[in-house]
């Protein structure tokens, strides 16, 4: 299960730049960066501080790609 | 005061240097089968160095600005950074042993390598974030 992020949109449209944001919530620019990519998944703490900041909720930064369907096991 | 991002390029240069001059000693001894090709102080040297660099640039850079540039990304690759020279140290040590070479020699490449492999590590996962 893969997690989608909207943090650049969501940056872009609060007219910050990586750096800004970094610098607002006392991270580097590689970590805002690296998570834009979807190379780093953020803690809970760090994603709740760049929501706050972004005066957005986490589900409007983060959510859990669809499932894709897969056969049920049968147990009995 | 130095920026969290001048604080990071310091370590991406500084571990870089390090990887160089532990690459270079491990290849060195193996390659004259001999763990004094280079002197033998320079990697505890290089590491001291680094230290003291680093140290110096993290007290101009302040506490704010240090602890962004060592923040949870960071973390997360010097654990796997390390992953890796503790593999490689395992690799090289046991490759040394099944080819007959043990005693200085086979703790010099083991450290140098191990170091070298953890310094190039974090300096290509640091790189990684850059663009």
């Amino acid at each position: 299960m893969s997690l989608i992020n909207h943090l650049a949109a969501h940056r872009r449209a609060a007219g910050l730049t990586q750096a800004q944001l970094a610098e607002a919530i006392g991270v580097s620019r590689k970590t805002i960066n690296t998570v834009e990519n979807r190379v780093f998944i953020p803690s809970t703490l760090l994603a709740l501080k760049l929501a706050r900041h972004l005066d957005v909720s986490l589900h409007d930064l983060f959510e859990l790609a669809p499932e894709t369907a897969t056969p049920e096991k049968d147990i009995t | 005061m130095i920026s969290a991002q001048t604080l990071t390029i310091v370590r991406i240069l500084a571990f870089a240097l390090g990887g160089i001059i532990c690459a270079t000693y491990a290849l060195a001894a193996l390659a004259g089968v001999n763990p004094h090709q280079l002197p033998h102080w320079l990697p505890l040297a290089t590491a001291i160095f680094i230290f003291v660099v680093f140290f110096i640039a993290a007290l101009s850079a302040g506490k704010r600005n240090t602890n962004a540039a060592l923040d949870e990304s960071y973390q997360s690759d010097q654990k796997t950074a390390a992953g890796f020279g503790f593999w490689t140290a395992l690799g090289t040590g046991t490759a040394l042993w099944l080819l007959d070479i043990g005693g200085q020699m086979q703790l010099a490449i083991t450290l140098t390598s191990a170091s070298a492999m953890f310094f190039f590590c974090q300096v290509t996962l640091d790189l990684r974030g850059w663009k």
